[in-house]
């Protein structure tokens, strides 16, 4: 094919290529550590200046700590992360460890870009006992264990404790049913003179990945499940349709929402004070903090029967290499990694999976964890999106799919309920299908 | 070139008036956003959404840049991107050049032939182009190099087109003086056509160095560690994606950071590039 | 683009016939020729060309990037003519070439035209427009994102204070494409600035003089002087223009990743996810070819209607 014709037109400036790029190399990397040292590279999507300085932290002080290992960080944003590891494998250029979602882990395996990790686990001692059956599953694929799972990150109730107060409400006792939070919704929506909003009760943007948590949340609740026992859509299930028309009606009949306010970039509607209440991961207790907002979190509400809320993880993988020589030292790390999760954890905005690290002074012990503990709390009741191959495509952030562009045309109300339900389930299914 | 402008606008105080009125309108509409950025930049994060916004920040402060330069190895991906962006452009403006004078001055069979295949992968999108560019480069152990992030970048059309173009405007009669003095073709396009053409070349320089300075995507798959990356691959990590909350004074310090290179390299050209362009085959 | 391709060959043949050379001469040329162009090429085919072809070959391939390719002819092209997203961007494409064509073009022109007068500042002005050229593009989007945010983004802010409602720009399906089409205009319209001025510089005085003398107004100056003798810029700005319209990509990616509601998915985005998300990239490569051949046939219309008007 075309790229062999690539290769060989190479072929003649090989020599003189290789020399300028052994200069350039020798000049550009840095000198390998102590030489004693194997060299372990790990590729990671935590990005932002905090939850790099953090990792980085902890890594100088693993790499300190005399262990014979040494771990060379890289941060990515998650979209060009895969990317980048899938072109890289495929070069032979793969890292040593990768981190990455849960909900992703299936794709990788099916992809074959990273290797089981049973033994690693059995020889470097990770006690994957302290972790909740929820998370064990999650890094099973096939019956073996893919990677250590390191957080939870479950939707959590965030509201402004100023706003609650001047609506009279109290804010030790936040809603803890459907009925209740529309009270406080309604409560916490203000109105100028002429009728015009301006502050709604709740933030529920049309845009990003919040909207379809906060729905795949309520789903759940109402006894609903993402997908059949034949392994298609189930979204367009009465549990699903109630989910949705509920939010529909929080913005259509009660106007205590709008999809046009908030979302995930510079229109940050919770610290401009548009509104009072929002559902969110734990990843913003640090940013309310920084940007000294009085607020406060608390469990989700339960709206249907029982409680259920959207969550994800963060675990780590061994990339799938040539050889397995450095498996003891990808164990090393992994497992002193697991085990000295606090830091990381609190700076993230995650909550430690390991029991022994979550219950730990470290962790509960820091000012971060008057917020935490609500997600903390909220642990037996997480459900994880499908662990399903086609993850990537299917729970696409930034491209139009079938579950985000029917989501976003019920909010709008340019489709009904139902419409928009059946509409993306018929995507769902050529999706699923096509794995 | 503005020495010899004489007054369009009409020597009218209205026209003048309206003019000016325009240009002040003008300024706003395209220096706002840059301004926005600056100030957003050196405001503390809870004064970022302050309403009305707010155009002087109440307790200015230079948290966000402290926490770039302190907390990422900024100088290392300054200095890489430095090296890449001059390498690139040096390179280009060589290699572009010497393509340029026999398209726009010789005849040569294959020469339209030439011009159509640069053109139509001019129309490709590049991003097609990386796998096997990738693939291509690693299996010669180039990736993660200045190599890669250099050399193939610099295969340009656009700086070739445009070069043709400038170097079609110098006249037929100094060539063929130059090359009767014995010059010969080189020393013809080396002592007359290139000192000629400086302001082309200083166009094509700008152009090649902003598009070597933000190029993100080939820059990301081809380096593999903080220590070869460029700034703006660096500074993707600071932007996160899914469940990342950001600073927003720290994105636009990182903003500002990254433009502030490409600002003054092009503020230090743009006598040459106005005039450059105004030497090209474009005119009347 | 196309109007320098073309120039080159016209303007030569003139040259071809003053200059008959002997055969020997001519031959020493094509060396010459070619000796000055082989870094270039050798450059320009195994960075440029190979790749290409490469990804022309892909198109008919079945290649997750980490297996073998493999060849299933036309598959690919019935893959994402048979998808209705790709059909979408194209026609999201084609509505934002609709919208940043003419302003783009008339703008590019109307700033040359007030930035070429002889007044105080002008060299300051241009200065401001051209900055955002230098912007990187996550930037670009990162902080339109923002400036159009419905509730915090200074547009509405200022909107409301001369009395209109706030749109919900980025949110809005029927505004997020004009809001893409202001957003691209501000960062690049200042290329086509810049080519304007340039050429209004080249018009010479005299002829405006002239024109003067004999009692043409502004207006009759502008339509019977300049503007004809502006085509050729024209012609260019408006095919750089379009292919950088049907190659548009990185503004929409960051600021609203093809939504709401699939209004603002673009054909680059396409290629971009189907390759490196799904590693599907054989329709990757196939969408890129369609959107070469969309390119190649606007721009050669484009040339026939400069040519013709």
């Amino acid at each position: 094919m075309a790229n062999d014709v690539f290769l060989k037109s190479l072929q003649t400036r090989r020599q003189a290529l290789a020399l300028v790029a052994s200069a350039a190399l020798a000049g550009a990397l840095p000198r390998g550590a102590f030489a004693a040292d194997e060299k372990v590279t790990l590729w990671h999507g935590w990005t932002g200046a905090d939850n790099t300085t953090a990792l980085n932290g902890v890594i100088d002080t693993f790499n300190k700590g005399g262990k014979g290992v040494t771990v060379e960080p890289t941060g990515y944003d998650w979209d060009t992360l895969f990317s980048k590891w899938v072109v890289s494998s495929a070069g032979g250029r793969a890292p040593d460890l990768v981190l990455f979602h849960i909900t992703e882990l299936p794709e990788f395996a099916t992809r074959k870009v990273i290797r089981p990790i049973d033994d690693v686990v059995a020889s470097s001692g990770l006690d994957l006992s302290q972790v909740p059956d929820a998370g064990r599953t999650g890094v099973t694929f096939d019956g073996k264990v893919y990677a250590a799972p390191l957080d939870v990150h479950p939707l959590g109730f965030y509201y402004n404790v100023d706003m609650v107060r001047e609506a009279g409400l109290d804010p030790a006792k936040p809603p803890k049913t459907g009925e209740e939070f529309l009270e406080w919704a309604k409560k916490l929506t203000v109105k100028d003179g002429r009728g015009k909003v301006t502050r709604y009760g709740f933030e529920l943007p049309n845009t990003w990945a919040t909207a379809r948590w906060i729905w795949f949340s309520l789903m759940y609740q109402n006894g609903g499940t993402f997908l059949d026992d034949k392994g298609l859509a189930a979204v367009d299930s009465e549990a699903s349709r109630k989910a949705l028309q509920y939010l529909v009606d929080l913005i259509k009949v009660h106007g205590v929402t709008n999809p046009e306010v908030g979302g995930n970039k510079g229109e940050d509607a919770f610290a401009s004070k548009q509104v009072a209440m929002k559902f969110i991961g734990p990843w913003e207790v640090n940013l309310r903090m920084a940007q000294k907002m009085n607020f406060m979190t608390a469990q989700l509400p339960v709206f249907g029967q029982r409680a259920a809320v959207w969550a994800n993880s963060h675990c780590m993988a061994v990339s799938k290499q040539k050889n397995d020589d450095k498996l003891a030292a990808d164990g090393t790390f992994m497992k002193w990694f697991f085990d000295n999760f606090a830091a990381p954890a609190t700076t993230v905005g995650i909550i430690p999976q390991s029991k022994a690290v979550r219950e730990s002074a470290a962790f509960t012990g820091t000012e971060q964890y008057k917020y935490f503990k609500s997600f903390v709390d909220d642990l037996p009741n997480i459900v994880y999106e499908p662990l399903i191959p086609q993850y990537l495509s299917v729970f696409s952030f930034d491209k139009p799919t079938p579950l985000v562009t029917n989501l976003q045309a019920a909010l709008s109300g340019s489709k009904p309920v139902p419409d928009a339900l059946k509409a993306m389930k018929e995507g769902l299914d050529a999706q699923l299908k096509k794995g | 070139m503005q020495d010899r402008r004489s007054n369009r606008a009409g020597k009218s105080l209205g026209g003048r008036t309206l003019a000016y009125l325009l240009m002040v309108v003008v300024t706003a509409l395209w220096g706002a956003p840059i301004l926005w950025m600056l100030v957003t930049s050196v405001k503390p994060e809870s004064e970022i959404y302050a309403y009305p916004p707010a155009w002087i920040p109440d307790h200015p402060t230079l948290e966000a840049y402290a926490a770039l330069f302190q907390r990422f190895p900024m100088l290392t991906w300054f200095r890489n991107s430095a090296v890449v962006g001059i390498l690139t452009t040096l390179l280009t403006l060589a290699v572009d050049a010497l393509a340029a004078y026999p398209l726009a001055r010789m005849q040569f069979p294959g020469r339209r032939i030439i011009m159509g295949v640069i053109f139509a992968t001019f129309l490709l999108p590049y991003e097609l182009l990386f796998v096997p560019l990738f693939l291509g480069l690693n299996s010669y152990g180039l990736v993660d190099s200045i190599f890669s992030l250099t050399v193939p970048a610099s295969a340009n059309a656009f700086g070739v087109f445009l070069l043709t173009q400038f170097f079609q405007a110098v006249p037929r009669e100094l060539e063929d003086a130059a090359i009767m003095d014995g010059c010969g073709r080189f020393g013809f396009f080396w002592r007359i056509l290139l000192p000629l053409t400086k302001p082309g070349l200083a166009t094509v320089a700008i152009f090649t160095f902003v598009a070597s300075w933000n190029n993100f995507f080939w820059p990301l798959i081809a380096t593999n560690s903080d220590e070869t990356r460029t700034l703006p691959v660096g500074l993707a990590t600071l932007v996160g994606g899914a469940g990342m909350s950001m600073k927003q004074s720290v994105l636009m310090a990182s903003a500002v950071v990254a433009t502030l290179p490409t600002a003054l390299f092009f503020l230090a050209l743009q006598r040459h590039f106005v005039r450059g362009i105004a030497a090209t085959g474009i005119k009347g | 683009m196309t109007s320098l391709a073309s120039q080159p060959a016209g303007r030569s043949r003139a040259r071809r016939a003053s200059a008959q050379e002997g055969g020997a001469v001519r031959s020493g040329m094509t060396l010459a020729a070619y000796l000055f162009l082989s870094p270039y090429l050798a450059l320009f085919i195994a960075f440029m060309l190979l790749p290409t072809l490469a990804a022309v070959g892909i198109s008919f391939m079945r290649w997750d990037i980490l297996g073998a390719p493999e060849f299933i002819g036309l598959d690919n092209y019935r893959q994402i003519f048979g998808d209705p997203l790709f059909l979408t961007a194209i026609k999201n494409t084609f509505y934002f070439v609709f919208l940043t064509a003419i302003p783009m073009v008339v703008l590019g022109l109307a700033l040359a035209i007030l930035l070429d007068q002889k007044l105080k500042g002008t060299a300051f002005v241009r200065t401001v427009v051209f900055l955002p050229y230098v912007v990187m593009v996550s930037t670009v989007g990162i902080l339109w994102g923002w400036l159009f945010d419905k509730g915090t983004g200074l547009v509405n802010y200022y909107l409301t204070t001369i009395g209109l409602e706030p749109v919900a720009w980025l949110k809005d399906p029927h505004w997020s494409m004009p809001a893409l089409a202001i957003t691209t205009i501000w960062w690049t319209v200042n290329t086509n600035m810049i080519i304007f001025l340039a050429a209004l510089q080249d018009i010479s005085e005299e002829l405006h003089d002239a024109a003067t003398l004999d009692g043409a107004g502004p207006w009759q100056r502008f339509v019977y002087i300049t503007l004809p003798l502006l085509r050729p810029a024209m012609a260019l700005v408006t095919a750089l223009t379009i292919i950088n319209g049907w190659r548009v990509f990185g503004q929409a990616y960051v600021m609203t990743q093809g939504g709401p509601e699939a209004s603002t998915f673009v054909i680059v985005q396409y290629i971009y996810l189907t390759a490196f998300q799904n590693f599907e990239m054989g329709p990757a490569a196939a969408a890129g070819v369609v959107l070469l051949l969309i390119t190649l046939i606007f721009s050669l219309a484009q040339m026939k209607l400069m040519k013709a008007i």
